[in-house]
């Protein structure tokens, strides 16, 4: 229905702010030789120079079209015709369709039965079970590679402490690079990963000794399990292979049980790959269901620039998740929605709790998946101070630095005006690297995302 | 052993080859020695990071921001303020959205508080109004980041403050204090140099004749005059440069009573009578005989100097005629260069503000935008404003319409209603303007008609058929003119 929607669900459909601003431009009755609607169809066509687009869309499902080039999606045009119906309701009349709308539904129809008979072809059991048969043999054969992969890699560890770690400090980087790439043909781009980021320890100063010998030590648990994963649980399986670098499809994962939950959406941070020979960019976005108390981790991931955002932080939405698996489930992926569901933003203040609790918690998860590093933290009633190393926030008699990872401490100041606020983050070792902050004065999102404010 | 991390670190130093006795631990069994150095550094590695516990918080040092007494600004507004910061294009908008916050006597909302000081520490003009709108947390903010204390720092130095620090600061140092000084007290600053004036080497001595101008006045004239018999050459200059500043100087009297006596206006004619010579007093007065380098005579120039040096006023009072008159009797003669040349100089040194309307009013289609630059603000509406009225036809409308940059927004209504109304003449035909920069005069427009001007401009915006060059000419204009009057209709509505 056209009153459902209103100027934040049109902000949040928008791929970044840039088409946001650009929509703008085109909120002009002048721009649009055809407007008008009929029941939930919004239809209109936007001139602008020598080119014109048409516009439909369906305010219920909802659904949109525009034959512009662009490969944003919504792009500018719909964004347009959405703010006119919202803030200019009055210049859309009621009037029957274009033939180009009709087109445009019969469309839509004829891309819902295609879905649906691929699902049909899907479903044969013939096929199905020899494209299954072949997967096995690729499975199997990839499980031996593998193992040969870890055989070596565990020799060479006991390599490196026979030796001494402290001749790491000497040592080039190549015989990391070297067993990295070992790993990487063995089918293991986890371990290569993790080898990588070990053995560039030694040079980052002061206290890399004990830092070293930490994450060498996780790598030999990894190790260990892996020779022993028959013996493990499946969700520690899981946890194993995963982190050696074996692939989950997404399609399994959302093929698998379901949760359904009102989400708040906490908040996300980007972030460019360690590698600097991939140019992979990661949104992640924490959230947290409020009937069933979960934390859930979406990520998402896009080649050349941050990946367009689909949740917005400080929103409530329903959603439909699958995770996958492991023993501490939080990664996810959006199954169904989001729909937006409009809430007092200071409900989300209520999902926090005190530093020592956020602690404790992470300590659980460590418990069961030692490997994890990086966990939700909802602090509340904390408010930021300076000491003598940098910010820290302060609660409860409890304090934690600040990480500094964090780019822009301003903002999470000047939202708290040194009072208590609750502050939605990770934690990072000892710190905690805040993603945004809820108050009296509202909620901010803290990263700097190129759409927003810096 | 226990698993002591520090331990098994120092052991994994050390390596198992060189350690004599290998780690053992209870319940742990491996089969080499490295495996079990590392499956013991594995445990301890998972206790440590399992059992971390959090440090406690050092005596609380509360540092709070006071509550505000204003309201704060609504959503609406918010949305609008995060649209200018972050659109390049509109960051000329800024000044009047933050004026319009201070005038409806709100102030923004916490989470622009970052990016306003940053603006207001890269554009020190506009300090001002930022301060006026971040409110009591804003300047709390400020506080934190030294890099913020100058947008919420004091703008004058205070007279004590300067007092205090003359005695031990530098030469260069004590000039920039007299600018500063001068800005507060000038009297006081004047008297501080004459006190040690005796002292004070030469060049030091026409650094502070130069820093007069800052708070320059009638006061300052008996000093100057004597200043002009100084045994340095530059400190002469410097004082004739800034007596020429004042109309009612004995300096600019005499260089008066010099250009009445070369230059007569009679009746349509200009009669002009060259210099004989450069003789002490009018060296004195600061007339340049000879140019460094060059030889001969250069009659023409010396009277060019008086001319520039006489206030114009001079001939208005003598001949009794204004300032128009005279110089269309100038224009039509053979020394126009000269002798109006003089009266640009002349009239912007005195801040003669009649003659300095009158000279743009003359000298309009020149494309000589500078002496708009000396008017004050309210005349130079005024003076646009008439110009408008007198405009007769596109291409007279066009001329004016060109000096639209000078003038600074938002326009009053009335000048408002008279320049859409020009537009609109602009606008009415086919033909482009190859010299005229439509697009970015219209732009300004937008930016400077006053909001409620937006139903007039669209009105003429709409009638421009498509095809026409206009149409895409004033687009901008008439847009950004939309979105400042609906921001200042959401800071007035919330």
């Amino acid at each position: 229905m056209a009153s459902d929607w209103t100027y934040e669900r049109v902000e949040q459909l928008a791929p970044d702010r840039k088409s946001i601003l650009a929509a703008r431009e085109l909120v002009f009755p002048s721009r649009w030789p055809i407007l008008g609607r009929l029941e939930q169809l919004v239809f209109g066509r936007v001139q602008r120079a020598r080119s014109s687009y048409r516009v439909t869309i369906d305010t219920a499902k909802p659904a949109f079209g525009c034959d512009c080039p662009s490969r944003k999606r919504p792009c500018k045009h719909v964004l347009a015709l959405l703010l006119m119906m919202v803030e200019r309701p009055h210049d859309l009349t009621e009037r029957a369709p274009p033939p180009w709308v009709e087109d445009w539904i019969a469309k839509e129809l004829a891309k819902a039965e295609r879905r649906s008979q691929q699902k049909k072809r899907d479903d044969d059991p013939e096929a199905r079970a020899k494209a299954e048969a072949a997967a096995t043999k690729r499975a199997e054969d990839r499980e031996a590679n593998v193992r040969a992969g870890v055989e070596d890699l565990a020799r060479f560890l006991r390599d490196v402490v026979r030796q001494g770690i402290a001749a790491q400090a000497e040592h080039s980087f190549r015989q990391w690079d070297e067993m990295a790439k070992r790993m990487i043909d063995a089918q293991a781009p986890g371990l290569a990963k993790m080898l990588r980021t070990l053995g560039g320890i030694p040079h980052t100063g002061e206290g890399w000794p004990s830092r070293f010998l930490d994450r060498l030590a996780r790598m030999h648990l990894l190790v260990e399990a892996y020779r022993r994963l028959d013996e493990l649980d499946a969700d520690v399986a899981a946890d194993v292979r995963s982190l050696v670098g074996h692939r989950v499809r997404q399609e399994d994962v959302k093929a698998g049980p379901k949760l359904q939950d009102q989400w708040w959406v906490l908040g996300c941070r980007v972030e460019t790959s360690e590698n600097l020979d991939d140019d992979i960019w990661t949104r992640r976005t924490w959230l947290y269901g409020e009937r069933t108390g979960r934390e859930a981790l979406v990520l998402d991931f896009n080649f050349g620039g941050p990946p367009l955002p689909v949740l917005v932080p400080g929103t409530n939405v329903v959603l439909s998740l699958a995770f996958y698996p492991g023993s501490w489930p939080v990664r996810a992926v959006i199954v169904d929605g989001p729909e937006l569901v409009t809430r007092d933003i200071a409900d989300i203040a209520a999902h926090a709790e005190s530093i020592r609790d956020s602690i404790g918690r992470a300590g659980d998860v460590i418990a069961k998946q030692p490997w994890a590093t990086r966990f939700c933290a909802r602090l509340s009633n904390v408010y930021p101070a300076k000491s003598d190393d940098g910010w820290v926030l302060r609660g409860d008699g409890a304090e934690v630095p600040v990480s500094e990872d964090l780019a822009d401490v301003w903002l999470l100041l000047a939202m708290s005006g040194g009072r208590a606020v609750t502050v939605f983050g990770e934690w990072q070792g000892d710190a905690v690297l805040p993603y945004a902050v809820v108050g009296r004065s509202g909620f901010a999102a803290l990263d700097t995302k190129r759409e927003q404010m810096r | 052993m226990n698993l002591d991390w520090d331990e098994l670190v120092r052991r994994a130093l050390l390596g198992t080859e060189r350690d004599g006795s290998p780690v053992s631990v209870d319940g742990l069994d491996a089969s080499d020695p490295e495996t079990m150095l590392l499956s013991a550094a594995a445990m301890a590695s998972v206790f440590r990071r399992a059992g971390r516990d959090v440090r406690a918080a050092e005596k609380p040092t509360a540092s709070i921001a006071p509550p505000e007494d204003k309201r704060v600004i609504g959503d609406r507004a918010v949305r609008d303020a995060i649209d200018l910061l972050i659109e390049p294009r509109y960051r000329d908008l800024i000044p009047e959205w933050l004026e319009a916050v201070a005038a409806a006597d709100l102030v923004v909302s916490p989470r622009l508080l970052p990016a306003l000081l940053e603006m207001g520490r890269r554009t020190p003009k506009a300090a001002a109004r930022v301060r006026e709108v971040i409110g009591h947390r804003g300047f709390w903010l400020a506080s934190l980041n030294p890099q913020w204390r100058l947008v919420v720092g004091p703008a004058e130095a205070k007279a004590e403050d300067v007092a205090a620090q003359w005695e031990t600061a530098s030469p260069a140092e004590r000039t920039l204090l007299f600018s500063q000084l001068r800005a507060t007290d000038p009297a006081g600053a004047r008297e501080r140099i004459e006190a040690t004036w005796s002292v004070e080497a030469a060049r030091d001595r026409a650094a502070y004749i130069e820093r007069m101008e800052t708070g320059l006045s009638m006061d300052d004239e008996p000093f100057l005059e004597a200043q002009l018999d100084s045994k340095s050459k530059e400190v002469r200059r410097a004082a004739a440069r800034v007596l020429g500043h004042l109309p009612e100087s004995r300096l600019a009297k005499r260089m008066a009573a010099r250009a009445l006596s070369y230059v007569h206006f009679e009746g349509d004619r200009l009669d002009v009578k060259l210099p004989d010579a450069v003789d002490d007093a009018m060296e004195r007065d600061g007339v340049v005989a000879k140019a460094a380098g060059e030889e001969g005579g250069h009659r023409a120039w010396w009277l060019a100097q008086i001319c520039a040096a006489a206030p114009p006023s001079a001939f208005v009072e003598k001949y009794q005629r204004s300032p128009a008159e005279l110089l269309e009797v100038a224009a039509a003669s053979e020394w126009r260069r000269t002798v109006e040349g003089g009266f640009v100089t002349a009239a912007v040194a005195y801040r003669d503000v009649t003659f300095i309307e009158a000279l743009i009013r003359h000298r309009i289609g020149l494309g000589d935008d500078a002496l708009w630059n000396h008017l004050p603000a309210e005349r130079r509406e005024r003076l646009f404003s008439q110009l408008l009225d007198a405009a007769r036809g596109r291409l007279a409308t066009h001329r004016v319409l060109a000096h639209v940059p000078k003038i600074e927004g938002p326009w009053a209504d009335e000048l408002s209603a008279k320049v859409v109304r020009a537009v609109e003449t602009l606008v009415s035909t086919e033909d482009r303007m190859a010299e005229f920069q439509a697009r970015s005069v219209l732009r300004d427009v937008g930016k400077k008609l006053a909001p409620d001007a937006y139903e007039a401009l669209s009105l003429v915006y709409e009638r421009i058929p498509e095809s026409s060059y206009w149409k895409s000419a004033l687009r901008d204009g008439v847009q950004t003119l939309e979105r400042r009057a609906a921001m200042l209709r959401a800071l007035r509505e919330d």
